[in-house]
């Protein structure tokens, strides 16, 4: 597998001569939702007609140890034997984003395939019920990675794509078919718990009302103090991290979607199940940094597998921490992977990605997610 | 410059020299160190806020945890103070200090109060001085020792027994408390004593039932002996049972048999004796043959008494149900102690109340038994006086029965109190004076009791000694119908308005007489002295006059007789029946008539409408004793030559029943006299006679006529001996006829009939049987009511009698049956009941010759021969007037 990198600016446009792209056969891209809807993405289209183009919206494209805004960032991947197969799903009314990941699932289910990058909506989709269904479907050892289309700090509608179609309110699922391919993860947050733990009273879906029996804005407005007049953006400073009675020491961090005055409830980018317990967590721009550093040390290949392409999915709550120093999280991913690997991502609404190298699935937030993709020879 | 940190500013002033302006890499390094200060110091504030933050809400949370700790704590302190304290034992904790138990903590109130201690003072007390008997200490001491206790204390003050459990309470191996549970067990212990009192209760018990068991077993066992015993008494009672009852049965047959076997050779003694008394006789043989009859009439008397008490002590007396007429019975039964009344003077009469029926149903002859009873008990214990009968009855019930009372008073010598309890008991007499003076067997009230008692009704008497008796006795029965021509105790227009004048000085046969007449519709006035009836005449005339004998035979009474015959009304003389004759002998034409006293109603009755009665026809009556021919008039000269007075009585009384009235002699001289004086149409003459005979009479009288060409008289000799040697005799005597005795009325009167002047109306004369004349001679020669008697009994026995004949052919015991048709044959002729005698003598017969076979075929007609004769003989008795029905044999 060889990958190419390119940005797309408005000013600019591709910075990569088109002509001698080669013959890739999937075209990833992440950009600002503004500049996806400038044709620079059927350029790409018409350009390499054989490939699969898809992508989404961002809170902040990823190129290299850079951080862009306003942009399109593009990597073009050839295969030596993998195939790939891309579908789509248009979101209705009324879902059930399990059933939505089941479905996916289903459609991409076939012979030797080895693993699926998931792009989804950032705002309507449930993400880790999306995951679950994905779960259910997928053959044990097919792992879904990728994440959740972000819409710089707006959370208003993200854009998803594939070909042509991009829209809001889509799922995009890519399955990689064949024996050589290969894929290894890593995510790490780099948040600290602290304070008590607090029991989600009560919580409906990915939506929390009452923690210990009080209104869960509440609580975080009283944490971000002067800061709170950002919510829901500032909400991104206090992600809530789920403590999970089997495994105390995972903590499932979720970001904050939305909040909602009216009912004092938070909504978060996945599950809060009630009775659950839940502490807030914090975390410092040097937490953070070495937690990407170590996100990379974890999905640091094993063997003789040498990743084409490195896939970073970043957190938008980590950026509002990073301020500045967001490129420095990149370094520090970069730094721990094999040197020249081109890399691509994009600052999202949640991660998916397993806890380890071979754990399940799961939606994660606020953290830095590194997905190595590459064909052993 | 000036966005830029104000700490890096401080720094940058620091290094004065440094020329930012000329090196732009150096402003743009500096622009983004300042950024990044600023970034650093954003952080460390929202670090510190966050800090603070969580601190705050840390202290919130602490507090409140604090709070709710606090506030847990004091419930938990107070529920658990609370449970403490009201849980009914006390709990508490004390310790050894120096020498005493101290108290550390004690709850439990209710005990506490109970036990009447101080719950606030309890724990500044020792144990010593909360329990004050001193032995308890010695449980504490081992349970500072590390031993467990339990034991109880008796609080007898507050009567409360305590449980108390000592637990020692250790801490580093050593007790340094003890703690204890102290629970009211005194139910328990109340509970404990009631079942230990209980269970030496159950324990004695127990040994008493066993006690008991032992003599239980010993007295079944003696129950077994005694049932042993009772079943053998039982057997043997039932074996005498059987022998009583087989007993009974012998008695009944034995009362059957000697019913009859008695009786019929007690009448043969009777009979015969009469007959014995029509022979010629010497004065010392009639004398003795007199003696005979009274002695067998006495005998007989005791021997119906006898055998009627066994018969009822047996329970084989029936007494029968049929109609008679009340009055009747009643003036029969006064009729047979009339004559011994008279002789003692004693006013006997009954009266009937007016609501007494005058027929009744019942058994006429038992009535009649105790009535003759107590009438004739009541003249017999009465010197002088009264003896009074009162009919009365009640109400009939719903079923129509009456209670009949009759009361007979008498002014007798009385019974003293003491025996009247006795009175009714068999065997019993006055006393045995009295039954020396008055006779008797003893048996006579006992068995009128039976028979009244038998009869539904209830006897007693009531007496004051020396002034009179009372005996009442009741009898249920019901009112039968009427026979014809009875006389009813209302007015007959036949005698309503006349006037009738009674002169008597028997106050009460005065006062019954007089009620009779008035009822039947007379105008009565009475008197008891010849004066007051002189008086009472002047009061108007009269229609009838009936005077007393006793008044009549005054001579102030034979005169006021002349004048009344002389004033057109001639009285009737009330007499005994004895006397009815020789009264007519002496007043001759003065009177009207005699009646007989006491009174026959009917008969009085029928007398009186024939001599009193205005224009009213009389209906054919019924005649006591009267035959139809006695309407005849015989116009005839007879003369009577009979020296025995009975025989002579005997001929007078059948002379007056056929309407002759003879002149008498008693003896031959007498009868040649009379017949030489006189000149005699008929000489009845008696062939036995003292001094001349009847024989030679009849020669001499026959010599008379011859010397003096009179007509001859007929002579018809009287004869007890019937053989035809004496008929020739008679006949050669110059008799013309004879008649044998005891004279048969019929034959007197054909032979009269006969002889009588041509020109005498053709004597009409119903045919009077054979029993008919016979009966009517028993009647004179006993008493009217004794003839009856014999007639019925013998109607009654008359089947037993063909019972016992054919009874003993069937037992082809020959000799039996000779004997009892030959037994039959001797009363069938007392009776004159010649065609039974004749077929019981064929039967005698044929049993003496041993033919079974034809004494068998003579028993039907032997039955129905007896059937006819019975019927005879219920006639005969019927024609005697006596209303009493003599049932003839079915």
């Amino acid at each position: 597998m060889e990958t190419l990198t390119t940005l797309w600016t408005p000013e600019n446009g591709w910075d990569l001569d088109l002509q001698t792209g080669g013959d890739p056969r999937l075209i990833l891209y992440f950009g600002n939702r503004k500049a996806l809807g400038s044709g620079a993405i059927h350029e790409l289209g018409e350009r390499f007609p054989d490939a699969l183009v898809c992508g989404c919206s961002t809170s902040g494209e990823i190129h290299g140890a850079t951080v862009h805004d306003g942009a399109i960032v593009a990597a073009l991947c050839t295969f030596h034997g993998t195939r790939v197969h891309a579908v789509s799903q248009q979101l209705p009314e009324n879902f059930d984003s399990r059933e939505v990941g089941r479905q996916l699932a289903e459609n991409l289910i076939g012979q030797d395939l080895k693993h699926v990058l998931l792009l989804s909506d950032g705002i309507h989709v449930n993400g880790s019920a999306l995951i679950e269904g994905f779960q259910q479907v997928l053959p044990p050892g097919v792992i879904a990675s990728g994440g959740l289309a972000g819409d710089g700090s707006h959370f208003g509608e993200t854009l998803v794509g594939l070909g042509d179609c991009i829209k809001s309110r889509q799922i995009v699922a890519i399955g990689f078919y064949g024996p050589h391919f290969d894929a290894s993860f890593g995510a790490c947050g780099g948040w600290e718990a602290f304070g008590p733990r607090r029991l989600i009273t009560r919580s409906e879906g990915n939506t929390v009302f009452e923690l210990d029996g009080q209104p869960a804005l509440q609580l975080y407005k009283r944490y971000l103090g002067e800061l709170a007049s950002g919510l829901p953006a500032t909400g991104l400073l206090f992600p809530l991290g789920l403590v999970r009675g089997d495994e105390p020491e995972q903590v499932v961090v979720r970001t904050i979607l939305g909040i909602d005055e009216a009912t004092q409830s938070v909504r978060f980018a996945g599950d809060m199940p009630e009775g659950t317990f839940s502490r807030l967590m914090k975390a410092s721009a040097e937490q953070l940094i070495d937690g990407a550093a170590e996100a990379a040390e974890i999905a640091r290949p094993i063997g003789d597998f040498t990743p084409s392409l490195a896939l970073l999915v970043s957190c938008v709550g980590r950026r509002l921490v990073l301020g500045q120093r967001a490129e420095d999280e990149l370094e520090a991913v970069l730094d721990n992977l094999p040197p020249s690997t081109p890399t691509l991502g994009f600052y999202s609404y949640g991660e998916v990605c397993p806890h380890h190298r071979t754990g399940s699935c799961a939606l994660h937030n606020q953290t830095m997610t590194v997905i190595l993709l590459g064909e052993n020879v | 410059m000036s966005d830029i940190h104000p700490l890096l500013l401080r720094q940058l002033r620091r290094l004065p020299q440094l020329d930012l302006d000329s090196h732009p890499d150096l402003q743009r390094l500096v622009t983004v160190v300042g950024k990044t200060y600023e970034d650093f110091q954003t952080q460390h504030q929202f670090l510190s806020h966050t800090l603070e933050t969580a601190s705050e809400e840390l202290t919130e949370a602490n507090e409140r945890l604090r709070q709710e700790s606090e506030s847990r704590i004091r419930d938990l302190s107070k529920l658990f103070e609370e449970t403490l304290n009201e849980q009914p034992n006390i709990i508490f904790r004390c310790a050894r200090h120096e020498d005493a138990f101290q108290v550390h903590l004690a709850r439990g109130r209710r005990l506490i109060a109970r036990l009447g201690w101080n719950h606030n003072r309890l724990e500044k007390e020792t144990i010593a001085m909360l329990i004050e008997d001193p032995r308890h200490s010695i449980h504490f001491l081992r349970a500072w020792k590390g031993e467990e206790q339990r034991f109880e204390i008796d609080f007898w003050h507050a009567n409360i027994v305590c449980e108390v459990i000592l637990l020692p309470i250790r801490e580093n191996h050593k007790v340094k408390e003890i703690m204890g549970v102290m629970a009211d067990i005194t139910r328990q212990k109340a509970a404990e004593d009631r079942l230990r009192h209980a269970s030496d209760d159950l324990t004695r018990r127990a040994e008493e039932l066993e006690k008991n068991r032992r003599v239980m077993l010993s007295m079944i066992e003696d129950l077994d002996q005694s049932r042993t015993r009772i079943t053998q008494e039982r057997d043997r009672a039932n074996a005498l049972a059987d022998e009583a009852a087989s007993a009974n049965r012998a008695k009944s047959d034995f009362l059957a048999t000697m019913s009859h076997e008695i009786r019929t050779p007690m009448n043969g003694v009777l009979g015969f004796a009469q007959l014995l008394q029509q022979t010629i006789l010497s004065d010392q043989q009639q004398d003795f043959v007199s003696a005979i009859r009274t002695s067998a009439e006495a005998l007989l008397r005791v021997i119906n008494d006898v055998l009627d008490f066994s018969k009822i002590e047996s329970g084989h007396m029936e007494i029968e149900d049929h109609p008679f007429c009340l009055q009747t019975s009643v003036d029969d039964a006064l009729g047979t102690v009339s004559t011994a009344a008279a002789e003692k003077g004693i006013d006997l009469a009954a009266r009937f109340e007016p609501n007494v029926p005058t027929s009744i149903t019942g058994d006429s002859h038992r009535l009649r038994q105790v009535l003759v009873n107590l009438v004739g008990n009541a003249v017999k214990f009465t010197p002088h006086g009264e003896v009074r009968l009162e009919i009365s009855a009640n109400k009939p019930d719903a079923t129509g029965e009456i209670e009949l009372t009759f009361r007979i008073s008498d002014s007798g010598i009385g019974i003293p109190a003491d025996q009247i309890g006795k009175l009714f008991t068999p065997f019993h007499q006055q006393d045995s004076s009295t039954s020396r003076r008055f006779g008797g067997t003893g048996l006579g009230l006992a068995i009128c009791r039976r028979l009244v008692e038998l009869m539904g009704g209830t006897i007693r008497a009531d007496s004051t000694p020396d002034v009179g008796s009372v005996f009442t006795f009741t009898l249920r029965t019901r009112k039968a119908e009427d026979l014809p021509d009875l006389i009813q105790p209302v007015p007959h227009p036949g005698l309503t308005g006349l006037a009738a004048l009674i002169l008597d000085t028997h106050g009460w046969s005065r006062s019954v007489l007089a009620e009779l007449l008035e009822r039947w519709g007379m105008s009565v006035r009475v008197a008891s002295t010849v004066s007051e009836a002189r008086s009472s005449l002047l009061e108007g005339p009269i229609s009838t006059a009936l005077v007393d004998q006793g008044s009549a035979e005054t001579p102030e009474g034979i005169e006021f007789v002349r004048e009344l015959a002389e004033s057109g009304t001639p009285p009737l003389i009330l007499c005994p029946p004895g006397d009815l004759v020789a009264e007519r002998d002496r007043f001759g034409d003065a009177i009207s008539g005699t009646v007989s006293k006491p009174l026959k109603v009917s008969p009085f009755f029928n007398l009186l409408i024939k001599k009193t009665a205005k224009d009213w026809v009389p209906t054919p009556e019924v005649q006591p004793a009267a035959s139809p021919a006695e309407k005849e008039q015989f116009e005839l000269r007879l003369l009577l030559a009979e020296d025995n007075p009975i025989n002579r009585k005997l001929a007078l009384a059948a002379l007056a029943q056929i309407g002759c009235t003879p002149d008498i002699a008693v003896d031959g001289q007498e009868a040649l006299d009379a017949a030489v004086r006189e000149r005699y149409d008929i000489i009845l003459m008696d062939v036995q006679m003292p001094g001349m005979d009847g024989l030679e009479a009849t020669r001499r009288i026959r010599e008379w006529e011859a010397d003096h060409q009179v007509p001859p008289a007929k002579i018809i000799a009287l004869t007890a001996n019937a053989l035809s040697g004496d008929r020739d005799l008679c006949l050669k005597a110059g008799m013309n006829d004879y008649l044998p005795k005891p004279i048969k009325i019929h034959s007197l009167r054909d032979m009269i009939r006969s002889n009588s002047r041509p020109d005498a109306a053709p004597f009409q004369e119903t045919p009077e049987s054979q029993a008919t004349r016979t009966l009517r001679q028993l009647a004179q020669e006993l008493t009217v009511e004794d003839a009856v008697t014999l007639a019925a009994e013998f109607n009654q026995d008359l089947e037993a009698q063909i019972d016992s004949i054919r009874h003993s052919l069937d037992l082809r015991n020959d000799e039996d049956a000779r004997r009892h048709a030959h037994s039959l044959k001797g009363s069938s002729s007392i009776f004159g009941l010649e065609d039974l005698r004749h077929a019981a003598a064929a039967v005698e017969k044929a049993c003496a010759d041993r033919d079974l076979n034809l004494a068998n075929q003579l028993m039907p007609d032997l039955q129905k021969v007896a059937q006819t004769a019975s019927r005879e003989l219920h006639d005969a008795v019927q024609a005697l007037g006596v209303n009493t029905v003599i049932f003839p044999m079915s």
